[in-house]
């Protein structure tokens, strides 16, 4: 990374302390300052010199975001639960690969770990694009919500993309 | 009398919680593969987790608490989502092996 | 609030009984996450019964390592099978 002028560090120089020093703030309840402002500036300090790069996150989209996935986790509970408790525990496992549209590392990355969340998915890895999904019904079409899902995501981390 | 009503509401979601956690535990005993039962374990018990977080942050004294809560769930989130995709590849290649 | 914390870790030994049975090694695995979530959970409605708030911090340390604790046992594990 040196291709990143002053103003640039500057920037991840305070986005690293505001989130430290919220993180120092919730755990210490507000509190034992004395003890966290050197542990805070230690690992904004640590951060930059590891050239840790923020995650720019689309603001504006984030609470859209949490609203739908929340939803989309309560859907994958309930049906799991239903399925548990049912008398005959209808299941119908099977393996299915899904095309990747979107082509962000970082996307890849949450998409894979978040669909062990949705309803009846759950991902094992991606190969050349593709990621491995176990369906626990392989009636259910999932295929909407994984692909709503990733276009979410992708929405979410675009300045990723855009911001050179 | 605000406080003797969040108590009696936080019960809401701590029942549901303890639904989720059962339903999960249930799914882990009966489904018949190791991943259906990942799918059991991963989506049940972290819903059951911010359902049992959400009725006890009715319960807090103070918002610093309710923040805590809400880092250790999302800690939870983060590592059950994580879990389960890693234990799924490696139960996929152990049964490669063998 | 204690008869809560007390079902709470009855669906808990209810799933380590799976863990018991196995068969395969991730079924076993799979206490890691049990105790991850139920544990965290159970410890938060202690903290909250008991009014004790460190347990609420013991809480936090938990779902921490829980975090790093599965990643690194199948680190361990595939570094096993590939030496």
């Amino acid at each position: 990374m040196t291709g990143h002028g002053l103003p640039h560090r500057g920037v991840a120089a305070l986005y690293w302390l505001l989130l430290y020093g919220a993180l120092w703030a919730v755990i210490a309840e507000g509190g034992g300052w004395l003890l966290g402002v050197p542990f805070v500036v230690a690992a904004v300090v640590l951060s930059l010199r590891l050239s840790l790069r923020p995650w720019r996150l689309r603001l504006r989209a984030l609470p859209g975001f949490v609203g739908y996935f929340l939803r989309l986790m309560l859907g994958g509970a309930w049906d799991v639960a239903r399925r548990a408790l049912h008398r005959r525990c209808p299941v119908a496992p099977a393996w299915v690969e899904y095309p990747l549209s979107a082509d962000s590392a970082h996307v890849h990355l949450l998409l894979s770990a978040l669909v062990g969340l949705l309803p009846g998915t759950l991902a094992s890895g991606i190969e050349d694009g593709r990621m491995q999904l176990h369906v626990l019904d392989r009636q259910q079409p999932w295929q909407a919500d994984v692909a709503e899902l990733e276009r979410r995501l992708a929405n979410l981390l675009s300045p990723l993309e855009g911001g050179r | 009398m605000t406080e003797w009503l969040l108590d009696g509401l936080s019960w809401l979601p701590l029942a549901g919680g303890l639904l989720f956690f059962a339903a999960g535990s249930i799914g882990l005993l009966r489904f018949p593969d190791v991943y259906s039962r990942l799918h059991a374990l991963t989506k049940a018990d972290t819903l059951g987790f911010g359902l049992v977080a959400a009725g006890l942050a009715c319960r807090a004294g103070s918002l610093w608490e309710v923040a805590q809560l809400l880092l250790i769930w999302l800690l939870v989130l983060a590592s059950g989502a994580t879990a389960c995709q890693l234990l799924a590849r490696q139960a996929r290649e152990e049964e490669g092996d063998g | 609030m204690i008869l809560f914390a007390a079902l709470l870790l009855l669906t808990m030994a209810l799933g380590l009984w799976r863990v018991l049975r196995g068969p395969g090694r991730v079924d076993r695995l799979q206490a890691v996450q049990l105790c991850g979530t139920s544990g965290t959970a159970l410890l938060l409605v202690l903290a909250q019964a008991l009014q004790a708030p460190a347990l609420r911090d013991v809480a936090l340390v938990l779902a921490l390592l829980a975090a790093l604790l599965s990643a690194a046992l199948v680190q361990l594990l595939r570094r096993g099978a590939h030496d």
